[in-house]
């Protein structure tokens, strides 16, 4: 009896590895301090949709009234599958965080930051190689955008099925760019090349300037790509609203207190979404491949362009820059401070990494935009 | 799976093209945006100090 009224009689290996793995992301939440505000409440989420019997996860339908439904399984349903409401609130709220001064004042950086989203579209092309349909591709490619919320926005649309894998690879390898992007910059660039001095300070950004910025960025990218609007234009809303000056309650809000709340409601939904039975599948392994790919190729083509920058540049230009690229705000901007101090003490390239950084995030979302509108009606 | 193939590529090519066009666009409109109010604002600092 005591077996048919606990979970003990459904609890397979599959979800006993699942539930493990969850555990797994607790313990470098908690002692690694590895992305900590997403793998710990992933975590929690993968342990919950895999302990069996709790419904937690059941979405609201047809034939699943609202005593059915479970918590989990109405963010899912509502948070990322069917609204996708979370990922475009989380846009919103990291536009009132950014500040695209350093990018204003080398816009250069822009180029930079399009060069590495080349590995979104190597990890595309590496997908349909490996048997992965246009959809899957375009998701797994995303990965190499490093960016959590436009991988968790295009997935959702795009293929849902393998939404909470490419979030999870997203969020875990920008966790690891630590490790992932000094060897890939080490063995691109010669010492000479990464001693490269560049001057500290950029130039001073008028407020005109930054309030321009969101408006004119917004309307081009969305004229072009209107797929994007969800994503460029919440970015470019919460950027506005951050620089106008004149809505400091509302900025703060986005900026702590919604930021905060979704990003809660939205990590967890991502960890109910990885049920034994949608990930313990070969293709998963492929998929994490693929996004580390796209990860080391986005760094290639970043680095690549700093490159040509070094060559063509009247002033000194260090080409590791180039790897900041990525997003990953802000830590491929400091794992570029920090291999330009190992290299030379006297350089600080921080506010130089931080430009292609934040044009990063627009290019993927640019990206994520390009794939949304060659499937969404 | 030749179709695909040509799909694939296409997305490939077109995507990874608008998105280098697209920013070069930016990268440029910010560049002429800037100066123009650089230019300005160095204009209204001077009449203002005139008019003292």
């Amino acid at each position: 009896m005591f077996k048919f009224i606990t979970g003990f009689s459904m609890l397979d290996l599959p979800h006993v590895i699942m539930i493990l793995v969850g555990l797994g992301f607790i313990f470098l939440a908690l002692y690694k301090k590895w992305e900590p505000y997403e793998l710990l409440p992933i975590g929690c989420g993968m342990i919950l949709a895999n302990l069996p019997f709790t419904g937690i996860t059941t979405q609201p339908g047809p034939g699943v009234g609202p005593a059915q439904a479970g918590v989990l399984g109405i963010l899912l349903k509502y948070g990322l599958y069917q609204w996708t409401l979370l990922p475009q609130f989380i846009f919103f709220c990291i536009g009132a965080m950014t500040d695209f001064s350093p990018l204003i004042a080398n816009p250069r950086a822009f180029i930079l930051g399009a060069a590495a989203q080349l590995g979104i579209y190597f990890a595309f092309l590496g997908a349909v190689l490996l048997g992965f349909s246009i959809p899957e591709a375009c998701s797994i490619g995303i990965i190499g955008g490093a960016d959590g919320p436009t991988t968790i926005y295009t997935t959702g649309v795009l293929a849902p099925h393998i939404l909470g894998i490419t979030a999870t690879a997203a969020y875990s390898y920008m966790a690891m760019v630590a490790i992932i992007q000094p060897p890939i910059i080490n063995l691109l660039t010669s010492p000479e090349e990464r001693k490269i001095y560049m001057k500290p300070m950029l130039r001073p950004v008028s407020k005109l300037e930054r309030v321009l910025f969101p408006i004119y960025t917004m309307i081009i990218v969305v004229l072009l790509i209107p797929k994007s609007a969800p994503l460029v234009g919440m970015l470019m809303v919460g950027n506005l609203f951050r620089e106008s000056g004149v809505v400091p309650r509302l900025t703060e809000t986005a900026q702590n207190s919604l930021m905060n709340i979704i990003t809660i409601l939205l990590m967890l939904a991502i960890g109910a979404s990885m049920p034994a039975e949608a990930v313990m599948h070969p293709r998963t392994l492929l998929v994490l491949l693929l996004g580390l790919l796209a990860f080391a190729f986005g760094t290639v083509g970043g680095v690549l362009m700093g490159k040509i920058y070094c060559k063509i540049s009247k002033e000194p230009f260090n080409p590791m820059i180039g790897a900041a690229g990525v997003s990953a705000v802000p830590m491929a901007a400091r794992i570029v401070q920090h291999l330009g101090q190992k290299e030379n003490k006297q350089n600080f390239l921080l506010m130089h990494a931080m430009g292609p950084n934040v044009a990063g995030v627009i290019g993927s979302a640019i990206a994520g935009g390009y794939f949304l509108s060659l499937f969404m009606k | 799976m030749a179709e695909k193939w040509k799909q694939a590529f296409e997305i490939f090519t077109i995507g990874f093209g608008m998105v280098i066009i697209l920013m070069i666009a930016l990268s440029l409109i910010t560049e002429y945006v800037g100066k123009f109010i650089q230019k300005f604002e160095a204009k209204k600092k001077s009449q203002s100090g005139e008019g003292k």
